[in-house]
């Protein structure tokens, strides 16, 4: 489990899920394409599919991955964060065509991404518990399974999803980052 | 002797006392129902202007939808005349109510998109109907940027602000000439026409006009419960290109769509049948009052909407199901054939010059709208040939800026950015599918109406 390289560690899982992400919205952007209905339909709806998940659970697939091959805490949370980040920079590229480069930067710090962010803390906290766990079940040492950045990563990803989600539907939230938007730009 | 009470055995001061009361107690008989709340002074029309939030031109069953009833609307149009080319100026909500309310395109009155504030300067129909001699009210969404205004002309003024505006469909508190209320009725929608029901059997000695205005069918789609399983069993006809991820992808999830499509297909349909509901309330009620007869009850939406056309949902894009939007006058005595569909195009800035026209009032130079008067009069009166298509920027939703000339046949826009001219033939393609710009068609067309286009946003020919 140890001593595996940087490139195994991180950049492998990330870069899958990666392209998976990348695959999938390709897919998805070009469906309609299909001339056949039904292929149409099934293809839009497996790649949207996949490409949500790809983006909203993708930590539940990059942090054991990276955790089982010796990454670092540090390395399990950047890994994790690729594939989000990687999709809300294309989201803020893809506004550049409306928006100033500035407001496409602000764009960035929109409530779905807040709430992805928040989501991806949810599930790297528990991945690690569970990934400790499941060492436990296999070292001879045993390890704390419950850690209290686990539990803050848990914590902080619940409150993040209510404060930008839950929270009347997100409409709140929504209404407060357009706030921001007029004190900043108009 | 035996008396009689006959009139012609009494002396002369009797006959007049009897004379007297008689004519008293006709006048008592007849006076509530022919000079308070029921009659218009000096031949004024009455006036309900009711403005539904994205209702879409074609969730009608009049129009021919193929699952949504709508008895009530299509009542009102049967009775009156349905428009089957109205639209809008801007296709977003506060530019749109702000037209309507002025006559005026949303570059003069200045609303130009979900976050530039109302102008307090501006005048509309509300204030001038006030000053011929109207009783006003102001029921239901207002959703413009900044502080609810002080309305100049509005004597009764019932709103919301929650939700920046918006509202909710359950609960929602409201704001009775300036005093915050909860909700009467738990449904938004229902509350609000008890509301107008309510100012409608006001005893009033003049005109009265009342505009009300729904939260839905806006999202959050939500239908009253007994309307939560409608067309459970019919599936929703959406357009070929579109899939239930569209609602989620390209930055669509901020109108609040989180979901599949087909889900809020069906609870927006919903949503439009409790409008119906409503709509036919107020009718019953103009008719029990003995009203009917004299006001002009019109019917509007203030936008259309995309349910996956060109794999879009929401608004703002200058595509047909957007611009487009349901329009039913019905004005008794002024339409000879009702029943009709008339053809000509009118737009949203038509309501307020067309509301001083029945009122008599002189039509400000700064409305820009024409009246549609002479169009309910006559089938035959001529309609405008092309007009101005504008959306301004409005964050985060990555829709550029464009404006775009509209004509009988055709369409053309420009957008602000890096995104190509479109031109379309309305006429051989109506669903706007195919972009005849560097096309020989689209060659031959373009100059002309790129022409035609500057002169509208010179404000020529408006």
């Amino acid at each position: 489990m140890e001593g595996q390289s940087f490139v195994r560690r991180v950049v492998t899982p990330a870069l899958t899920l990666l392209i998976v992400m990348a695959a999938s919205a390709i897919l998805y952007d070009q469906a309609w394409r299909i001339g056949n209905d039904t292929v149409h339909q099934l293809t839009a709806y497996i790649a949207g599919l996949v490409l949500f998940a790809s983006i909203g659970y993708g930590p539940l697939y990059v942090y054991p991955k990276a955790f089982f091959r010796g990454a670092s805490l540090g390395e399990r949370v950047l890994a994790s964060l690729v594939t989000p980040v990687a999709w809300n920079l294309k989201e803020m590229a893809r506004v550049s065509e409306v928006f100033t480069w500035g407001e496409s930067l602000y764009y960035g710090l929109n409530p779905i991404f807040l709430l992805c962010l928040s989501g991806t803390a949810v599930h790297m906290g528990l991945c690690e518990m569970a990934c400790r766990w499941v060492r436990n079940r296999r070292a001879s040492e045993p390890v704390r399974v419950v850690t209290p950045a686990s539990i803050i990563a848990v914590l902080v990803g619940l409150a993040g999803a209510g404060l930008f989600m839950a929270w009347d539907m997100g409409v709140h939230w929504f209404y407060i980052y357009q706030e921001g938007y007029k004190a900043l730009f108009t | 002797m035996k008396h009689s009470y006959c009139p012609h055995v009494l002396g002369r001061p009797g006959r007049a006392i009897l004379g007297s009361l008689l004519a008293i107690w006709l006048v008592c008989l007849f006076w509530p129902v022919e000079a308070t709340a029921k009659s218009p002074t000096k031949n004024l029309p009455n006036i309900v202007f009711i403005l539904v939030d994205d209702h879409r031109w074609d969730f009608l069953s009049g129009v021919g939808h193929p699952f949504v009833q709508t008895p009530s609307l299509d009542r009102l149009a049967d009775e009156g005349i349905l428009f089957s080319n109205a639209f809008v100026t801007t296709s977003l909500c506060t530019p749109s109510r702000a037209s309507f309310l002025t006559g005026q395109y949303a570059h003069t009155h200045g609303v130009q998109n979900n976050l530039t504030p109302w102008r307090n300067e501006n005048v509309t129909f509300l204030e001038l109907l006030k000053k011929a001699g109207y009783d006003t009210a102001f029921i239901g969404k207002w959703h413009m940027p900044g502080r609810l205004p002080d309305l100049r002309g509005v004597d009764r003024f019932i709103t919301f602000t929650v939700q920046a505006g918006q509202g909710r469909y359950w609960k929602c508190p409201l704001i009775v000439d300036g005093v915050d209320v909860p909700a009467r009725k738990p449904y938004i929608t229902e509350d609000l026409t008890d509301y107008a029901l309510e100012y409608l059997g006001q005893e009033r000695d003049g005109p009265f006009c009342l505009y009300l205005s729904y939260k839905a069918v806006h999202h959050e789609w939500r239908p009253p419960p007994d309307l939560v399983d409608l067309y459970e069993d019919v599936e929703p006809d959406l357009p070929k290109e579109a899939d239930s991820w569209v609602t989620t992808t390209r930055g669509f999830i901020f109108v609040g769509t989180f979901g599949k499509l087909e889900h809020h297909f069906m609870n927006y349909a919903r949503c439009v049948v409790s409008v119906d509901r409503q709509v036919g309330r107020v009718l019953d009620k103009l008719d029990e009052l003995g009203l009917a007869d004299d006001t002009m009850v019109v019917y509007a939406g203030d936008n259309g909407y995309f349910w996956g056309e060109h794999r879009l949902v929401d608004k703002r894009w200058p595509y047909e199901e957007s611009i487009r939007i349901p329009w039913i006058v019905r004005y008794p005595g002024i339409i000879p054939d009702p029943g009709r569909r008339a053809g000509q195009m009118v737009l949203n800035i038509d309501l307020a010059p067309t509301l001083m026209e029945s009122a008599g009032v002189e039509v400000p130079a700064s409305m820009e709208g024409r009246s549609f008067l002479p169009v309910l009069r006559s089938r035959d009166a001529p309609g405008r040939e092309a007009w101005l298509y504008e959306y301004f920027k409005d964050f985060p939703y990555n829709v550029p800026a464009h404006a775009a000339v509209r004509t009988d046949k055709h369409i053309y826009i420009e957008y602000e950015g890096r995104r190509p001219s479109e031109l379309y033939d309305l006429l051989k393609d109506p669903r706007q599918k195919e972009n005849l710009m560097g096309a020989p068609e689209g060659d031959r067309l373009q100059p002309e109406l790129k022409k035609r286009l500057e002169a509208l946003k010179r404000g020529e020919g408006l």
